[in-house]
């Protein structure tokens, strides 16, 4: 029986050379005209903006919906769907004015209620949405979201008429707008998900008020987006955009050389293509460092990380400069949580971050001199091919600086995420993005109530120093309480160990205009060209 | 024709030889060369030269270096899985093939069972319960290659136990224990030792595609099959990664299939010429 397996596979190999062959060699036209083609890597789990949470989702989605506002290439805040509003109340009430031409595409008009109703819907415990907490800094928004509060009207949400929607907050937030230009605060329609519940996705079924609409959707192979011909602003030049989902960077990668796709990201570029290309000086490439941290965290209730000195240990055992040299995606090396260019980040400096001889001094303090009688231990990473990289080498620093060694275990991404939050494991590897350009977005996350704190690590202080600087007004202040916050986070408690900041890494066609990445790394194509 | 063949045959004993050899000495730390597993980001990537002479890998260890620790693997999977594959098959087939009627029909399509379920399937699920690692992989693999081994002895048996001197041991008054290890075995076993050189290599190899596809080892254990892997994703660019993992693969793989070739000529008088 063996065998016959192992007979099997050279004409499986041979097989797929010839596929490969078959594909290089095969002629076809540069460009399809008015049509940019991309890959979104896989299968986008939910286009239900309420629900999506991952990269795949919101890029279809980010191309069909707009929200109160949107991003302009700056990452400032712009009108879109509201024409203007109104800050009151020392910014704790805003009122938004909106636009009387906006349509939805099967020719509805869009109006308050359909904010008020989307908003609701994200807040409502029966929805699960997990950005809920996006909107928690609303009037009641927490208690309703956690079934305390049960009328929806008692909810600081409210349509005061067709084309003024209205919101009371709790705290004065200084990001508000931001949240108001992501994906999951977009307006909904009440008669559509109603009307088909958990098939309202669907192409035909969907309606969107955006620069493109979804026609069609063929699973695990390719979404069509097609120009929304009722778009309230200047119609964009492209009439489709095709995004593939092929899981394989090297497939992807071979499409883009055969110019079957005309843009690829990180998703689709093999870490060795990547150093080519940038050596190589073609004007194909393109690079933008992102707003997106990697770090390790630790379980603090599991031995031997419940001794903050082994943590610190860690965390100054890692030259995080070599981390970056061996990634080779254009990564920046990071000993805070805040990365730059974001109010109150601090500077990186490999003296104060990377110092083995005081890492050994405070490992022998724990009670583990030259790493000896070292529990058995662990480190969980999900299976993807950058982060196997990332864990090897801090396997390797570990071992090299503080004579520690841990195990490497990996998991199917949503077995990970799963065991993250049941069973946290002793260290794992995790990166967060920021959702909107602002510290918050990242200080939040260690909160003692958020959900995706899985340090287990709670601290009064730091709640209260995030939460004083979510309202200061004043940016000088601000900062600095970000960096009390921060210094408390990564050098005092150290529940986690930042490692790098992520860049994003691209090609694109030369025939393909006006592609303006961004550091929040959202993809809009509303202003894309394709032509010589 | 046959001399040619001799000849072939010395030469991938050879080479098994070696590697084997090289095998058992880096387990004791012989020829490890500096690099070990120093990753040094100074040098990653670099292509073969005379200090790295197959170059090294993306973490900056040296190749060769990986490729010696690999074999390691590799090879002690190659072996131990023909080992647990005879004593299972070699067991399993003797009983059968000395029982025969009702035990013999109903062993057999315990086999045929064993023959339906898909190789890849069998040593997944091992993998998943076991967990990963040596022992995982090597349970897998002797999992689903004990079958032919026991076909064969009790084919062997079969034919074997209604020879006269059987008949005579019988006779005389032997035991069925000492008929079996002493009068059977002993004659039932030369194809029995050309199929093991057919189950090394094979196991070498599908401990390289469970590595290949991921389900291997965890790092910075490695084989064979993790390093052509590890190679396959830099293909274009860094060939260096691939090329020489999957060269020792193809190596070690065609000299125990020469070797089995040519012992089955020799073991069996049919086919002599």
């Amino acid at each position: 029986m063996l065998k016959n397996f192992c007979k099997s596979t050279p004409f499986l190999l041979i097989g797929l050379v010839l596929v490969m062959t078959n594909l290089a060699n095969k002629q076809t036209p540069r460009f399809e005209a008015n049509t940019l083609r991309i890959n979104l890597g896989c299968e986008p789990p939910s286009l239900d903006w309420a629900k999506a949470t991952d990269a795949a989702s919101f890029d279809v989605v980010s191309n069909i919906m707009i929200g109160l506002t949107s991003y302009a290439n700056d990452l400032s805040c712009r009108p879109a769907c509201a024409e203007s509003w109104q800050i009151l109340d020392h910014g704790k009430h805003y009122i938004f004015h909106l636009r009387p031409n906006i349509r939805w595409s099967d020719g509805k008009p869009l109006t308050a209620y359909d904010f008020q109703y989307a908003w609701r819907r994200l807040l409502d415990p029966k929805t699960a949405a997990p950005y809920a907490f996006f909107l928690y800094d609303i009037e009641n928004a927490f208690a309703y979201n956690q079934g305390k509060l049960k009328d929806a009207n008692e909810l600081g949400i409210r349509a005061i008429n067709e084309s003024t929607f209205e919101v009371r907050l709790s705290r004065p937030i200084a990001y508000f707008l931001y949240l108001t230009a992501f994906c999951p605060t977009y307006p909904q329609r009440q008669d559509i998900i109603e009307r088909y519940s958990n098939n309202w996705t669907d192409p035909g079924h969907l309606v969107c008020n955006g620069p493109f609409i979804l026609t069609k959707w063929q699973h695990e192979y390719k979404i069509e987006l097609t120009a929304n011909p009722s778009y309230y602003a200047a119609k964009p030049s492209l009439k489709t955009i095709k995004m593939f989902m092929i899981p394989e960077q090297s497939t992807a990668f071979a499409l883009y050389e055969n110019n079957q796709l005309d843009f690829i990201d990180n998703r689709s570029l093999p870490t060795s293509e990547i150093d080519r290309y940038r050596k190589s000086g073609c004007n194909e490439y393109r690079d933008i460092a992102l707003l997106r941290v990697s770090y390790l965290g630790f379980n603090i209730e599991k031995k031997p990380f419940d001794n903050v000195k082994v943590r610190r240990a860690l965390s100054l055992a890692i030259d995080r400069e070599r981390v970056c040299r061996i990634l080779r995606h254009g990564e920046k090396p990071i000993a805070n949580l805040i990365p730059p260019p974001l109010l109150g980040h601090s500077d990186f400096s490999t003296e104060q971050s990377y110092n083995p001889k005081l890492a050994r001094n405070l490992l022998a303090q724990a009670g583990y001199p030259e790493g000896k009688n070292f529990p058995q231990t662990f480190l969980l990473y999900p299976h993807r091919e950058d982060t196997r990289l990332l864990v090897e080498v801090m396997q390797d620093e570990l071992k090299r600086n503080l004579n520690i060694h841990v195990d490497l275990l990996n998991q199917e991404w949503q077995v990970y995420l799963q065991t993250l939050r049941n069973n946290t494991p002793p260290i794992y590897r995790y990166a967060w993005g920021a959702d909107y350009p602002d510290p918050d977005t990242f200080m939040n996350l260690f909160t003692s109530h958020n959900g995706n704190n899985n340090t287990h690590w709670s601290n009064k202080t730091y709640d209260q120093l995030v939460s004083l600087a979510g309202c200061e007004a004043n940016p000088v202040k601000r900062a600095t309480l970000y960096k009390q916050a921060d210094y408390l986070l990564c050098k005092q408690d150290v529940p986690i160990i930042p490692v790098n900041t992520a860049a994003q890494n691209m090609l694109i066609k030369p025939w393909v205009h006006g592609i303006i990445p961004n550091a929040l790394d959202l993809q809009f194509f509303s202003s894309v060209g394709i032509g010589d | 024709m046959m001399k040619n063949r001799t000849y072939l045959a010395k030469i991938a004993g050879c080479i098994i030889f070696i590697l084997c050899l090289i095998a058992i000495l880096s387990s004791f730390g012989f020829p490890f060369t500096p690099y070990a597993f120093d990753q040094t980001s100074e040098h990653i990537l670099e292509a073969p030269s005379a200090q790295h002479l197959f170059g090294t890998d993306e973490l900056g260890r040296d190749l060769l270096t990986r490729i010696i620790y690999g074999s390691q693997l590799s090879i002690s999977i190659g072996f131990l899985t023909a080992l647990i594959a005879s004593i299972v098959g070699i067991t399993y087939g003797a009983i059968a093939g000395f029982a025969g009627d009702r035990i013999d029909t109903f062993m057999m399509r315990g086999i045929d069972l064993f023959y339906a379920l898909p190789d890849l399937l069998i040593m997944i699920l091992v993998g998943i319960i076991i967990g990963r690692g040596t022992l995982g992989i090597l349970l897998a693999l002797g999992l689903v290659s004990w079958m032919g081994t026991a076909r064969l002895v009790r084919a062997q048996f079969l034919t074997l136990k209604n020879e006269e001197f059987i008949e005579a041991a019988r006779a005389c008054g032997a035991s069925s224990w000492t008929i079996i290890t002493r009068h059977l075995l002993p004659n039932a076993l030369s194809p029995v030792i050309v199929s093991l050189t057919f189950i090394i290599p094979s196991a070498i190899l599908a401990e390289s595609t469970l590595s290949f596809i991921g389900l291997g080892l965890s790092p910075p254990a490695c084989s064979w099959g993790t390093l052509a892997s590890e190679g396959w994703r830099a293909l274009r660019t860094e060939p260096h990664l691939i090329l020489w993992p999957s060269l020792f693969i193809f190596m070690v793989v065609l000299s125990f299939n020469l070797l089995g070739d040519t012992l089955a000529d020799t073991m069996d008088p049919k086919t002599r010429v």
